[in-house]
Order: C-alpha cells, then sequence, then structure tokens
C-alpha cells in the first residue's frame, strides 16, 4: 500500500499507479490514425473543374476531425482496462487504520497477576507492567514514524477512558522505557511505514492466536505478557480473587465482577468447612441461601445405607492431601459416603482403604457425615485446597466462559478476527471494481470486434 | 531535343510541388542551341520560299532612329543626308519584331514537379532568344508573383542582356494573382507579336480573345502539370485527396474528393471542353494556341507549338 498515489483529499489512489501509462497507448493510437488517415492534399490549379461546390458549413464538418466508431471503442477500452489494472481505491472518511497504531491490551485480570495483591510500589512486576515495557520499543518507533497511538481495551473498548486508574497506567508505561528492539523491521514495513493502521497486541496468551494476517493487511504483533509467580488466592480466610468472561449481547466484554448466585450448605457441614466456604461464596460473589433452592454449589453430608460397607457406627477414617490431613468418626448407620449418597462423582479425599471420604462433581460436594478433624502442620494447606476444589466445581451458568475456554476463545481473537475480515471484505471489494473494470473492457472488446466483422 | 531539365539540384521539396524557380547554369547554352537550330530551320524555310519573303518587296510602314546594334543597311541614308541624323527604315516584319513576352508568375503557376513557372519561364526565355535572334525587341512581364524580383518589364534587346534576366528570376517564387484581364488592356500596346506563356486558368479565352488587334500576332501559350492534365496522377485512387487551391479565394479553396472512375472521368471531360474551347476561340481569330505538359523540356515544347 505504500506504493499508493494519494489524492489530493488524500482518502484515494492507486495500487499500480504505472499501470496508467498504459492510458497512453489508446492515445497514441488516436494520433497515428489521425496522421495515417490525414488525406493527401494536393494543390490544383484547375480545382475548379472538380465542379463540387462546398457550402461553408461542409467545409467545417471537413475539417473536423472524425474517429472511426469501432476506433473511439477500442481507445476508450483500453483507458479503462488501463485504470483497473492501476486498481483505484477509495478509502472513505473514518476509516479504520489510517497511521494509526493500534494497542490492544488484553483486560483479563490475569495481566493484574503480581502486583494486584503487592504493595502499590510493587506495580511494576505485574503482568501487564512486564508486557508494556515489551511493547515500548515498538510503540516508540510508530511515535518516531508519526502514527497515531490508540489504546483499545479488548471488546473494542477505548482504553483511557475506562481505566479506573488512569494514573496507575501512565506508571506503569513510564516505568517500562525501556530502549531497544529487534522489533523494528515489523513496525517499518508496509504497516507502519504507510498509511495503514499497525496493531500491537498485548494479551496474556498468545500461542492460540492465529490471526489471517496478509501482506495488505495490517502490520500485527502480539505481545505475550510474562506469566506472574505467586497465589491468586492467600490466607485461610482472605479474599479470592477471579475473573469471569461475560457473553453479554454477543460481544465479549471483560468483566471483574463476581458470579451472582447461591451456594446451599446442608446441615451437618463441618464447621470449619462451612465456614471457608462461606468465605469463598462471598469472594466470588455468592450468597447462601438456607431455603435449599437452585445453587451454584450445594455442600451435602452424604447419608447411605450401609450395607455391605464393612463400616460400622464410630468408626474413624483418616485421609489427607497437598499437606492437610483429616480424621473424621463416622455417624451412626453411615457406611461408605460414596456408594450410600450415589453421588457420581470424583473421590476428592479417600481415606487409608481408598474409601472416598470426600466427592465432587459440577455444583455438588459431598462429604462423609461425622465428626471431623484436622490435622497437618500447615495451617492454609486446608484452605488453598478447599477453595480450590470449590472454584473447580462450583456451576458455571452459561454464559459464563471459564478460564480454559477464555484461552482457546479470546475475545481479543474475535474482536480482531471481526476487525481483520472488515479489512479483506474491503481489498475483495476493490478486487471486485478492478474485475468488473476489466470485464467491461473485455466487453468493449468483443463489441468492436463485432462492429468490424459487420 | 536534349531533354534535359534545369531541375537537378531543385531547392524544392523532393516530394511536393516546386516551390521556387531554379534556372540552371546549363539552361543558357541550352537556349543558345536551341535557338541556333531554330534559326537555321527558319531560314531553310524561308529560303525555299523565293525572295518575296526574303525582305524583298515588304511593305514600308515607316522610320525610327538609329539604335546601335542595327544593321547599317538598313539606314535611310537620304534623310540622314537632310536631317543628319540616322535612321532606319521600318518594314512590316521589322515591326513585328517588337515581341511582348507576358508570364503567369500567379499561385497557380507553383504547382508540379517541375513546377507549371519553371516550364513557363524556360519556356519564354527560348521564345526571347528567338527573339533577339530576330532582331526583335523583347519585352518580358510577370503577371502575378507578389515575390516578383521583376517589379517593372525588362527589355531585352541583345543576346546578352538574356543572362541578365536569367540572374534576376532566380528563386523566383509563384504567388500572388496574375491580373492578366488588367494587363492585356495596356500591356500588349505597340507590340508587333504578344505571346502569353501561363495555365491561362483566371481567364476565358473569349475575354482574352478581346485583346487581339489586326496586325499584331498572338500566341498563347498554355502549360498545365500533370496532375492537371490527367487527374490525381502518380497519386493512389484509394488514398483519399484533399485537393487546395493555390491560390485561395476563387471560391474552390479545397475540396476532398475520391479519386474514382466517376470524379475523374467527370473532371477530364471539363477539361477537355475548356481546351477545346481556347482551340475554338485560337483558330476563330486566327492566332497561335497549344497547351502542353510543364514537365516537357521547352525544346519539345516550342518545337510542337512552331511546327509548320
Amino acid at each position: 500500500m505504500s506504493d499508493w498515489i494519494r489524492f489530493a483529499s488524500g482518502s484515494g489512489g492507486f495500487e499500480r499507479p504505472w499501470a496508467l501509462l498504459l492510458a497512453a497507448l489508446p492515445v497514441l493510437l488516436l494520433l497515428t490514425t489521425r496522421l495515417l488517415g490525414r488525406p493527401r492534399q494536393v494543390k490544383l490549379g484547375t480545382i475548379a473543374l472538380l465542379g463540387q461546390e462546398q457550402d461553408p458549413q461542409e467545409a467545417q464538418d471537413a475539417k473536423r476531425v472524425r474517429w472511426p466508431l469501432w476506433m473511439l471503442l477500442v481507445a476508450g477500452g483500453a483507458v479503462w482496462a488501463s485504470i483497473a489494472l492501476a486498481g483505484p481505491g477509495l478509502r472513505l472518511p473514518g476509516a479504520r487504520g489510517t497511521a494509526t497504531l493500534h494497542v490492544m491490551l488484553d483486560r483479563s485480570w490475569t495481566l493484574d497477576a503480581g502486583g494486584r495483591f503487592s504493595p502499590p510500589t510493587a506495580v511494576a512486576s505485574t503482568r501487564l507492567a512486564r508486557a508494556l515495557a515489551a511493547a515500548e520499543p515498538w510503540r516508540a518507533r510508530a511515535e518516531e514514524l508519526g502514527l497515531e497511538i490508540e489504546w483499545t481495551a479488548s471488546g473494542g473498548r477505548r482504553l483511557a477512558p475506562d481505566l479506573t486508574d488512569e494514573e496507575r497506567l501512565e506508571q506503569l508505561l513510564s516505568a517500562c522505557l525501556t530502549a531497544g528492539s529487534s522489533a523494528d523491521a515489523t513496525l517499518s514495513g508496509p504497516g507502519a511505514a504507510g498509511s495503514e493502521a499497525a496493531t500491537l497486541l498485548v494479551l496474556p496468551h498468545v500461542d492460540s492466536l492465529d490471526l489471517p494476517v496478509g501482506q495488505s493487511g495490517p502490520a500485527v504483533l502480539a505481545i505475550e505478557a510474562p506469566q506472574a509467580d505467586g497465589p491468586i488466592a492467600r490466607g485461610a480466610d482472605a479474599a479470592v480473587a477471579g475473573a469471569a468472561l461475560v457473553l453479554q449481547a454477543g460481544q465479549i466484554l471483560e468483566r471483574e465482577t463476581p458470579l451472582s448466585g447461591h451456594v446451599v450448605l446442608e446441615p451437618g457441614v463441618p464447621a470449619r468447612a462451612a465456614e471457608l466456604t462461606r468465605a469463598w461464596a462471598a469472594a466470588r460473589g455468592l450468597t447462601e441461601d438456607a431455603s435449599n433452592g437452585p445453587a451454584l454449589l450445594r455442600l451435602r453430608m452424604m447419608h447411605g445405607t450401609g450395607a455391605g460397607t464393612g463400616y460400622g457406627t464410630g468408626k474413624l477414617v483418616r485421609g489427607g492431601r497437598e499437606g492437610f490431613g483429616v480424621r473424621v468418626t463416622l455417624g451412626a448407620g453411615d457406611a461408605s459416603p460414596v456408594r450410600a449418597a450415589a453421588l457420581a462423582g470424583r473421590a476428592w479425599l479417600t481415606d487409608d482403604r481408598g474409601e472416598p471420604i470426600v466427592l465432587a462433581r459440577a455444583g455438588e460436594i459431598g462429604m462423609a457425615p461425622g465428626a471431623w478433624e484436622w490435622t497437618g502442620s500447615d495451617p492454609l494447606a486446608f484452605p488453598a485446597a478447599w477453595v480450590r476444589l470449590l472454584d473447580e466445581h462450583v456451576a458455571q451458568p452459561p454464559e459464563i466462559v471459564g478460564v480454559a475456554q477464555r484461552r482457546a476463545s479470546s475475545g481479543l481473537q474475535r474482536f480482531w478476527l471481526e476487525q481483520l475480515e472488515d479489512r479483506v471484505g474491503a481489498d475483495e471489494r476493490r478486487s471486485a471494481t478492478g474485475a468488473c473494470a476489466l470485464i467491461v473492457a473485455l466487453l468493449l472488446g468483443a463489441a468492436v470486434a463485432a462492429l468490424r466483422r459487420t | 531535343m536534349s531533354g534535359r531539365r534545369s531541375q537537378g539540384s531543385s531547392p524544392a521539396d523532393r516530394f511536393g510541388d516546386q516551390e521556387r524557380l531554379h534556372l540552371d547554369a546549363a539552361l543558357l547554352p541550352r537556349l543558345g542551341r536551341f535557338t541556333a537550330r531554330m534559326e537555321a530551320l527558319r531560314k531553310r524555310r524561308e529560303g525555299g520560299r523565293g525572295a518575296r519573303e526574303q525582305g524583298q518587296g515588304e511593305e514600308w510602314v515607316g522610320y525610327r532612329p538609329y539604335r546601335a546594334g542595327d544593321d547599317v543597311r538598313g539606314i535611310d541614308w537620304n534623310l540622314l543626308a537632310r536631317l543628319d541624323q540616322p535612321f532606319v527604315k521600318l518594314q512590316t516584319r521589322a515591326a513585328s519584331e517588337r515581341w511582348t513576352l507576358w508570364v503567369d508568375a500567379s499561385g497557380s503557376m507553383g504547382v508540379g514537379r517541375p513546377s507549371k513557372l519553371q516550364a513557363a519561364v524556360e519556356t519564354a526565355l527560348a521564345l526571347a532568344s528567338l527573339g533577339l535572334a530576330r532582331g526583335a525587341e523583347v519585352r518580358f512581364e510577370l503577371g502575378g508573383g507578389c515575390s516578383s524580383r521583376l517589379e517593372r518589364p525588362a527589355a531585352l534587346r541583345r543576346p546578352p542582356d538574356l543572362g541578365e534576366l536569367v540572374e534576376r528570376l532566380q528563386g523566383l517564387r509563384a504567388d500572388g494573382s496574375a491580373e492578366l484581364d488588367s494587363w492585356l488592356e495596356v500591356g500588349a500596346r505597340g507590340a508587333g507579336r504578344v505571346i502569353l506563356v501561363g495555365d491561362l486558368l483566371d481567364t476565358a479565352p473569349t475575354r482574352l480573345a478581346r485583346a487581339v488587334r489586326p496586325g499584331v500576332d498572338w500566341v498563347w501559350l498554355q502549360l498545365l502539370a500533370q496532375r492537371e492534365l490527367e487527374l490525381g496522377a502518380g497519386l493512389e485512387s484509394s488514398a483519399p485527396v484533399e485537393f487546395l487551391d493555390p491560390e485561395p479565394g476563387r471560391g474552390h479553396d479545397r475540396q476532398r474528393a475520391a479519386l474514382d472512375g466517376g470524379t475523374r472521368a467527370t473532371y477530364q471531360r471539363r477539361l477537355s471542353e475548356r481546351l477545346e474551347e481556347f482551340g475554338r476561340v485560337a483558330r476563330r481569330h486566327r492566332l497561335r494556341y497549344g497547351c502542353f505538359e510543364a514537365g516537357r523540356p521547352f525544346e519539345d515544347t516550342l518545337a510542337e507549338m512552331f511546327r509548320g
């Protein structure tokens, strides 16, 4: 696109301006025909004997240049074809991607990891800050080239007005200014140096990104934010960070808002598990529902029939995982909680004999009834494991997309696919215009041939 | 006839009409040879016709003052004794030996290669040479020719005057209008022989004939280019041709014509009628007339013109 000849208005041009030189051919053809077809002028002293009186109008008509129709058609077709070959194009005012660098930021909470729960002085260590640091040389290069920088959040919204803490972004940017990069080649390519937009993507994951970037499309550079270290949950009763990607009216919006729904804790749920579950539910935006109605997560005590289980009332079972242990003194009449509860879930916690103590499936967690005691030296081991269990099995409404799904189908990716499809569509329309012009030229040629034949 | 033409290194366009008159160095010797041959023929012819045609018994018409170069045998000695001034006796032949040569140099004479002007001037010079050889005083005039270097008529009395005239005519260009009608009213007075050389296209033969007076020998020598005698000669019949009037303003400035059979036939018929009218008028007035192609050597033209 850099070889486009821009019109004075800057809104149109030709992809192959050299093809316009072909338009000179019909002009030469007409001139040659004019010269060759010119009647030979001969002086004749006895011209009066020809006796062909001409009125002034006829003499004027005789002087007038008359081109044969077929010649005019050939010339017109040739001019048309040369214009078609030149590939004319027109850009509407306000069209995307003119001398602009789009910096697309994924607003997933994961880009804040490493900084959200850190002291304010440590913001530069977030994934976003480090990604921006990597992107800064590119942005600076684009600025040198005169491109406007447009910050956009995933979902197509301008980032700056939506930022809750713009100063924080400024701090991030200023902290991330670093020099030197091998990326100049991309930005100085056709996309950045010319009129088309260059795009800088800052994403949490780029491994699944497969953008259809053609030679005529914008220059796209995707930067994956470095992975952040550290927990996403801390402390037994601390807040739990999380996010969800909500589909609303077909548009993808990033939200850091909690889930919406209820948690049901049936009677007999051990106190510690209940307390931790209530804290988790509060962090997620869920409320406890005592009415035993529909819930995103239900904690149940599995009271089985006890037939053939080998366990009797008062039986003590032990189990443990991830650094914690439990001792459960089974209640009267209870046998193996799995068989008794007929809960088709996976065994999350088992005893020494391999019999399940805690079973889990989506939206439901079953626990063996009895007296629970926790053992182990790490007081945080059980809360961390329990919250993870709850996160993994909380039922999600249909509009909620999980993290794994979000990675596979990024909102950014979809947004960019739509944008690029628009551009490809414009190119196709332009190609279609050229094709139509060529077809017209061919039709003109056919008309000429028909005229000549007749 | 030698058949040579004085056009070898003509400055004119090689493929168009000859623009300017070019009289080369070989012309004067050609004129001399031609004159000598014609005079020999005349004397032989007159010798065979008896003493009356040798000048004996010619009618006396008067006297005129003696001029250098006159034959001293023509001096009237009695008159010299009485008036103490030499006079020569004028007889019929001597009176007629005042020739007036009018050469058309108008624009239409520029047609052809060699041009009609070239042929007309060479022919007129040959006639002048003949007149001088016969002792006539020759008056040489050009009709038309805005670029004429001959502002006044040239009076030729001796053969060497021819060389000077040739120099003055060199490079002459055919243009302007002949104005023959107005010239005839005054130009032919006092001449015993008037010779018109040109294409004679501007004037009808009947109008020319009005100037004819008894006792004056008139000669109409008409020269036409080959393409005028045969329309479109040398041109491809399929190519479109636009004919231009070399003297614009006569009502036929330009005409586009297809050189098909019909156009040619019509033209040739009209040309024949025009030339026949010239011949008819000339015979009626007992004057000498001939139409020739300009490309012919003047020797051939004049030999045919004055044959018999």
